[in-house]
């Protein structure tokens, strides 16, 4: 776990509350916007996210019409107006949403720097196996421990599912980023884990966002 | 002491059933072959890992723990688990479905266990659960009982349940090797249930009203997965071929499940884990090119699921009936 320069990251973050989220095509196709410059975005909404967000733009491709959603709220920015009717290849930058940050998301993006996140192998659900939730529902939060060999998250896709095992150094759950019913894409962090000497730390960094950030 | 001086194995139905493994293999190629010409046998001889070699008890406790135990025994021996090794028990004590569910296993059903080293492309291994789904299916429709499949691969007869499916993912303690374990458990000869299950279950015996041989249901079982394991690795190939193509090639097994499943159109109970946790009724539209269904619900909202299971509900209320076996 690195250690990191609080302050200079408050400065930072208290200068450009906000986080660019790139939107890029994914496959080829005819692309044809459905937002505008500086137009305000909202993400996907409802108990299981299941509620689209903002419609930004339709990707057609062979009468395969796509819409795409925003997944997160925030406003248009950087639109590549030039491409609307145009054909273009997989991975094109068609856009930014820019993204407010509010204090806990701060919170959650300074931590990720300093936790060990255990992240998804797959697009796929995840939820915990029994013995795990069990210690989860019944210890104090940020006291249960996780050894390498353990298997710490059950991956279910298509009923097919696969005890992930974790191999980081020994740690603490400190944070859970998933939520067992919505699906989780790849890569995302599916855990914070912290090494138990370090967990003092990790609290204070979290007192000292709390009480500067506006 | 070694496992196999705990499970005593059946050497001579080991036999047995690698010979009929050969003659089905033989016979489906020959069924195959109107459709995918001289392909046929290319795509059944990319299949042919499943069966190459068999675990048979008279009893065990759990498929899936032997599968591991098999797995570790070995790579403590210095040899990885031979991919397309089959455990099969003639009846299982405690078996178990997904979360944990009790699965009823007594003598006369076909409980196996398939050890596959995963070896489709990351974005394809979701179609592992559907080629058991279709083999099932396919295999018990050989016997003229028209089966259907909900999804993703629960095989039914009119509600009642005939196969289930259970597919876990393994990274061996030993050599760190990644398996998977597809459970399979088909009610054949089985005509006793608990009561719980009376009405939910069924056996092929009782449809039928006549004993199947177990050991040619098991090779012709098999072979289908072998079939439908080599047809996913050949279009697997085809796709990359094209894979600069407008034009992608469509996967068959797309195709298949939807000829054999009776989910499009039904009413349904959607969960994560259905049984305890259903989270909404919807209307079952379609499966998309992922095996991922598409539901409809009554807010107007579509919903893309890859994972989770359903419940269809009966016509005109949105009451269900438990199902586990």
């Amino acid at each position: 776990m690195s250690e990191i320069d609080l302050d200079r990251l408050l400065i930072h973050y208290r200068e450009n509350p906000y986080e660019d989220f790139v939107v890029e095509t994914p496959n080829t196709g005819w692309v044809r916007f459905m937002a505008d410059d500086g137009m305000k975005v909202e993400g996907p909404k409802g108990t299981w996210q299941h509620i689209p967000g903002t419609l930004l733009y339709v990707l057609e491709r062979e009468r395969n019409r796509i819409p795409v959603h925003a997944h997160i709220n925030g406003t248009i920015s950087d639109l590549q107006v030039d491409l609307n009717g145009k054909f273009v290849e997989a991975n094109t930058y068609l856009m930014s949403v820019r993204h407010p940050m509010t204090k806990d998301e701060v919170i959650d993006k300074i931590l990720k720097q300093v936790l060990v996140t255990f992240n998804a192998p797959e697009r796929a659900k995840y939820f915990f196996p029994p013995e795990i939730t069990y210690k989860l529902e019944k210890k104090k939060r940020g006291t249960v421990l996780v050894r390498p060999g353990e298997e710490i998250i059950i991956m279910s896709l298509m009923k097919r599912d696969t005890p992930l095992i974790y191999n980081g150094e020994p740690g603490i759950i400190h944070t859970v980023y998933f939520q067992p019913n919505i699906t989780v894409n790849q890569g995302e962090p599916l855990l914070g884990i912290c090494p138990p000497g370090k967990l003092n730390y990790i609290r204070k960094i979290v007192q000292k966002i709390q009480n500067e950030w506006a | 002491m070694g496992i196999d001086s705990v499970y005593p194995r059946e050497h001579p139905r080991e036999e047995r059933l690698l010979r009929l493994l050969e003659g089905c293999r033989e016979a489906e190629v020959l069924t195959r072959r109107p459709k995918w010409g001289d392909e046929a046998g290319v795509i059944m001889r990319r299949g042919a890992d499943i069966g190459r070699e068999f675990f048979c008890y008279p009893c065990l406790d759990r498929g899936m723990r032997q599968a591991r135990e098999l797995i570790e025994t070995g790579e403590k021996k210095g040899s990885a688990f031979i991919a397309g090794g089959v455990v099969i028990a003639r009846e299982m004590e405690k078996s178990r479905g997904r979360f944990d569910r009790p699965w009823y296993a007594p003598s006369g059903g076909a409980w196996l266990t398939l050890v596959l080293n995963p070896a489709f492309l990351p974005e394809n291994r979701q179609f592992y659960s559907l080629i058991l789904g279709v083999a099932c299916c396919e295999t018990i429709r050989h016997y003229g009982v028209e089966a259907n499949i909900k999804w993703v691969n629960d095989v039914h007869f009119h509600g009642q349940k005939l196969a289930g499916i259970l597919i876990q993912g393994y990274t061996s303690r030993t050599l760190g090797e990644e398996y998977l374990l597809l459970g399979i458990g088909v009610n054949v000869n089985n005509t006793s249930f608990p009561e719980y299950l009376r009405t939910m279950a069924i056996s092929l015996r009782e449809i039928l009203g006549k004993e199947l041989s177990l050991e040619d249901f098991i090779a012709l079982l098999l072979t289908k997965i072998g079939w439908h394991i080599g047809l996913m690795a050949h279009f697997e190939q085809r796709y990359l071929e094209a894979f600069y193509e407008p034009v992608k090639p469509a996967n068959p097994l797309i195709e298949q499940w939807k000829l054999y499943s009776d989910t499009p159109g039904r009413r349904v109970l959607y969960g994560t884990n259905v049984y305890d946790e259903p989270l909404f009724a919807a209307t079952a539209v379609d499966i998309d090119h992922t095996g991922a269904i598409i539901l409809q619900r009554e807010e107007g909202i579509t919903m893309r699921e890859v994972s989770g299971e359903i419940i269809y509900l009966e016509s005109g209320n949105d009451s269900f009936r438990m199902n586990t076996n």
